[in-house]
């Protein structure tokens, strides 16, 4: 799995923020009353009781769980599937014989460039070569152990 | 109605004409009254016989009892008078919260209809005020029932405010008073148990037949309109407490202020005081008419 824009991670920043914002909250309302001698038997704070936390609903749950998500979506997931086939299409037209500055034909730099490319793919998954002329069609039976294959 | 407030409604005061308060000992009163006195005079009630003397007026010599002892007797009766009627209001900072309840305003209530049924009984009425914002209630005796409507308009322009030692004040109004007679209070006693143990005594102490009469606001009493961490602060003396609020806490607060009316109640009852209270979620015609007895008063 990968993500196409990792920088979209930096947003998680905002879930402290989210958390400060609840415990801001959170500041008791003050409330005058006729007599607090009843209220003597009750404890303090939650969040300044032994073991405490502040009162963290529902609500906040959903939006950490909708701020995750919109991150993350930002962020641009995307899974690698591993056992992809793979299709080259290498066209072997006559323009591709001609020759390039440095003496070598396109063909013959198109042919690097897809074993340079294969070489770094380790996907595991059935590559199989096509070319375009005469007619387009399959060079060999699909293969796995890419190297070989473009030698032959 | 005439200036009182809208539950002085006609019926309402029909039936409180028909109560009258009850003492648990004889007083001495100012004037003829329903009330039997200490004092010797001429109701038909039979008190006691005395020798006859010179000058005294032999239409009370018991001439049966002569026949028979040969003696002049002079027949004595009870003295029938008004009772002198006290009734204090508590006007402190703590019966104005919380504002919802309305609980002065029920106090005031309650003071008025006392004070109608003594009125109404050919009583009177001393109005008095602890604490308190606004003109000051003169504490004067009041008789006759149209008085009424002049109690009402003072009660009215008074605001509950400020902090009073309820003890060291009804030690203070108690040296004021120089007759004993029913003493009324209306308060929260929302105070130190101390400090209403204290103050409650001293009436009994100096003889006086007391009904305490407790108001608290059934949102009061139900912790309502609190809830999740709340600073609490004392309408009288300020103090803050920090406290979190949820069901539990609530059930504990409401039982904590069932306990301090039951030791009052229970203070109240072993001293032979009657007591009485109303929580202000409730109708007070209602309330009024079905604590007769626990009020100390009778049909």
């Amino acid at each position: 799995m990968g993500l196409l824009y990792p920088g979209a991670l930096v947003f998680f920043a905002l879930i402290p923020a989210l958390v400060l914002a609840y415990l801001a909250k959170e500041r008791p309302s003050r409330v005058t009353v006729s007599s607090v001698m009843a209220f003597r038997a009750l404890r303090g704070f939650r969040r300044e009781r032994f073991g405490g936390w502040p009162r963290l609903d529902w609500m906040f749950f959903a939006e950490v769980l909708i701020l995750s998500l919109v991150v993350l979506a930002l962020a641009g997931p995307f899974i690698w599937q591993r056992s992809a086939p793979l299709a080259v299409v290498l066209d072997n037209s006559a323009a591709m014989q001609a020759l390039t500055p440095s003496g070598k034909s396109r063909f013959d730099l198109a042919r690097e460039k897809l074993d340079a490319a294969l070489s770094v793919e380790d996907g595991g998954g059935e590559i199989s070569v096509y070319v375009t002329s005469p007619q387009p069609r399959r060079v060999a039976p699909p293969f796995i152990i890419h190297c070989q294959s473009m030698r032959r | 109605m005439f200036g009182l407030p809208d539950e002085f409604t006609p019926g309402f005061l029909a039936r409180l004409e028909k109560l009258r308060i009850r003492t648990r000992q004889r007083y001495a009163g100012l004037g003829r009254g329903m009330h039997l006195s200490p004092k010797r005079g001429s109701s038909l009630e039979f008190n006691d016989y005395r020798h006859y003397s010179p000058g005294d007026d032999f239409r009370y010599i018991d001439w049966g009892l002569y026949g028979r002892s040969d003696k002049l007797y002079i027949k004595l009766f009870q003295e029938e008078e008004d009772l002198l009627t006290y009734i204090f209001v508590d006007a402190s900072a703590s019966m104005g919260f919380p504002a919802g309840d309305r609980k002065f305003e029920s106090a005031m209530l309650t003071a008025l209809a006392l004070a109608y049924v003594a009125l109404a009984s050919g009583d009177r009425v001393m109005l008095r005020v602890l604490g308190g914002k606004g003109a000051k209630v003169n504490p004067s005796f009041v008789n006759g029932r149209h008085r009424i409507v002049e109690l009402a308009r003072r009660l009215a322009d008074l605001k509950p405010g400020g902090q009073f030692d309820f003890a060291a004040s009804l030690a203070t109004e108690l040296h004021s008073i120089r007759r004993a007679g029913k003493v009324f209070i209306v308060s929260d006693f929302l105070m130190l148990f101390n400090s209403v143990t204290r103050g409650l005594g001293m009436f009994t102490a100096a003889s006086m037949d007391l009904t305490a009469v407790q108001i608290l606001g059934g949102r009061e009493l139900n912790g309502q309109g609190l809830d999740g961490d709340v600073e609490v602060i004392d309408s009288e003396s300020g103090e803050r407490l920090r406290v979190s609020i949820g069901e539990r806490e609530r059930t504990q607060y409401r039982e904590t202020m069932l306990r301090l009316t039951r030791e009052i109640k229970s203070f109240c009852l072993k001293r032979g005081l009657h007591y009485s209270l109303y929580t202000t979620d409730h109708d007070f015609q209602q309330f009024f008419v079905r604590a007769v007895r626990d009020l100390g008063l009778a049909h």
